[in-house]
């Protein structure tokens, strides 16, 4: 399950967020190449990587463990996040930017579903190419 | 400001942890660019970890492992605020290049020659235990302390207390303890030393055993002399009292009989005497033992020091005698009262921005400043026999000639001395009622521990 942050939120923001809701500092990945930045916390079953991904230009919260419903609510309370539709609303504007936040939030709507078919079939290249990295976050298939 | 990518607490800055007014704060005094810096004791532990091996990932994690994490902005201000006063290298020590002369070595066989007929008691007031800024510890005695502090009631937990001597190196051989309102953490309200108390004298660290006998090789002998830095050592020269002891074991004739720790300090072959001269060793062993012999409380001390210096300037070591005495006029001792003066008040306002209200040297900076503020004059000597005792005990120790000054600026250093302490007998507040009795003695231990002693770098 991934959260993404409402920019300008990024590590300062987690770290307090962190702090309050107890999670630990578990490990830190830095950027390399085509890997983003990650810095990993720890509860006592769940892990919440929080992802500094220039990819995209995004901030999102990565999170897995026995019940990452329940972490996500405590996140989305105590830190800004946006929501899919959130994203959908940014289409309009930046089209790009909001297909490949799509594929971090984990779209699930029909009309999430339909922005980015047809994105895959533009024919301006940047477009197609953020669609693409929507779909693989999503775990189409055929979508490379 | 750029944070060096694996920080590490540069090796020259003391670190001490202190208890002022009941709150635990860490200074960090960088004496390179007499820096003094406050942080919190939680800063101090996660600093302690930026040993010029981690970045600022590796030291953020480490800070979680503590339990001490409290964000990345957290750490990253902390490193910036330390960066920018300077007080931060850059990765693990690099071995040093090979010095370019050959340090004097510590020759073992040389025979002590201790200060004629001193004998010295303590008083057992723990002033000077609540002089110094740096009680210094090796890591074994540290431990014994901290075993022996387990039947104390401390303000502080000894397994916290000890900071490295200078730098952040957690592996660091020398320790200073914590400071509880200027004190030593171990001393008691009574005065005396609770790791003496409970476990003998051997308890305590060399330091405080040895104190406050000082080693000085002239390449002939080990001058043994007394720091001058203690109302004791000014009470034992008047009056020893019946368990007035020689400074250092009476069976000890040679170096090697006091053990490794006692530090020696050598005396510069040849010795420099002024900006344009310079002299042998032996002249100056001649010279030390003549004014040894003739300081007997008759002369005026600043006025000999001061002449000794013109004399020396003029004339080198011949005839370099008490004779030469000759008291400084008053625009010739201003400029360098007034820039111990100024000194001493730069000093008083950053002491009182972190020091309790009942630190000892926190009173002693301000007693010093309020006394220098426009000096009065002429200053005549109070108190001639302790005044003849300093530079007597300056002498023979070659103190003057061990201070990285040429001899003639020492004199001139030392005159104006004696010149403040006749000031602060008259003006201020004196601290305790042995500081009213001997004001020599605290503005001593003021020059070396709240780093008056600069000044007379300033004056030409």
């Amino acid at each position: 399950m991934r959260i993404l942050l409402t920019p300008p939120a990024g590590r300062d923001e987690v770290d307090a967020a962190a702090l309050a809701l107890g999670w630990s500092l578990a490990n830190v990945y830095p950027r390399r190449d085509g890997r983003p930045r990650q810095v990993v916390y720890a509860t006592g079953e769940a892990l919440i990587t929080f992802v500094d991904d220039h990819r995209v230009d995004a901030r999102y919260l990565v999170l897995s463990g026995h019940d990452p419903d329940a972490l996500a609510d405590a996140a989305r309370e105590t830190l800004p996040t946006l929501s899919e539709a959130a994203v959908l609303e940014l289409a309009a504007t930046d089209r790009v930017r909001a297909l490949c936040w799509l594929g971090v939030v984990g779209a699930t709507s029909p009309a999430a579903t339909r922005v980015i078919e047809e994105a895959l079939e533009s024919d301006e290249a940047p477009v197609r190419e953020a669609a693409r990295f929507a779909a693989e976050a999503l775990g189409w298939e055929g979508a490379s | 400001m750029t944070i060096p990518e694996r920080p590490r607490l540069a090796p020259e800055v003391l670190a001490r942890l202190h208890l002022a007014d009941g709150e635990a704060k860490v200074i960090l005094h960088d004496p390179r660019r007499d820096v003094v810096l406050e942080i919190e004791p939680a800063s101090w532990m996660v600093l302690r970890q930026a040993d010029g091996t981690r970045d600022l990932d590796a030291l953020c994690l480490a800070a979680a492992r503590s339990g001490l994490y409290r964000g990345e902005a957290d750490l990253r201000a902390l490193l910036e605020g330390l960066a920018e006063a300077g007080v931060l290298v850059d990765g693990i020590p690099q071995p040093a290049p090979p010095a370019p002369v050959d340090a004097p070595a510590r020759d073992e066989r040389r025979p002590l020659e201790p200060l004629p007929g001193y004998r010295f008691a303590c008083d057992g007031n723990g002033s000077c235990c609540r002089t110094y800024g740096s009680v210094t510890f090796t890591r074994l005695e540290a431990l014994r302390a901290r075993v022996t502090a387990e039947r104390m009631t401390l303000p502080l937990p000894a397994d916290e207390a000890f900071t490295p001597l200078s730098g952040g190196d957690p592996e660091s051989w020398a320790l200073a303890v914590a400071q509880v309102e200027g004190r030593c953490l171990f001393l008691e309200g009574d005065g005396l030393c609770g790791l003496h108390r409970r476990d003998g004298a051997l308890a305590k660290p060399f330091p405080c055993r040895f104190y406050p006998a000082m080693l000085v090789d002239d390449g002939v002998a080990v001058r043994v002399s007394a720091l001058p830095e203690c109302s004791c050592v000014y009470a034992s020269a008047e009056r020893p009292s019946d368990d007035a002891a020689p400074l250092v074991d009476p069976g000890a004739r040679t170096l090697a009989e006091l053990g490794p720790q006692a530090t020696v300090v050598h005396v510069p072959d040849p010795v420099p005497l002024s900006p344009m001269r310079a002299g042998s060793v032996a002249a100056l062993r001649a010279f030390s033992a003549a004014l040894v012999d003739a300081l007997d409380g008759t002369q005026d001390a600043a006025a000999v020091a001061w002449g000794l210096a013109a004399h020396i300037e003029a004339r080198g070591l011949e005839g370099a005698t008490v004779e030469a005495a000759v008291a400084p006029a008053r625009d010739e001792a201003l400029p360098w009262l007034s820039a111990l003066g100024a000194r001493a008040r730069d000093v008083a306002g950053v002491e009182a921005t972190w020091r309790g209200g009942s630190d000892r040297s926190r009173a002693v900076a301000a007693w010093i400043a309020e006394a220098l503020a426009d000096p009065p004059w002429p200053l005549e000597a109070t108190d001639p026999a302790a005044e003849a005792f300093y530079l007597r005990s300056l002498a023979h120790g070659h103190r003057l000639a061990v201070e990285g000054r040429p001899l003639s600026h020492g004199l001139r250093d030392r005159a104006t001395r004696i010149l403040a302490a006749r000031a602060m007998a008259r003006r201020g507040a004196p601290v305790e009622p042995q500081d009213a009795r001997w004001p020599l003695a605290p503005l001593e231990a003021a020059m070396r521990n709240l780093r008056l002693s600069p000044y007379a770098d300033s004056v030409a």
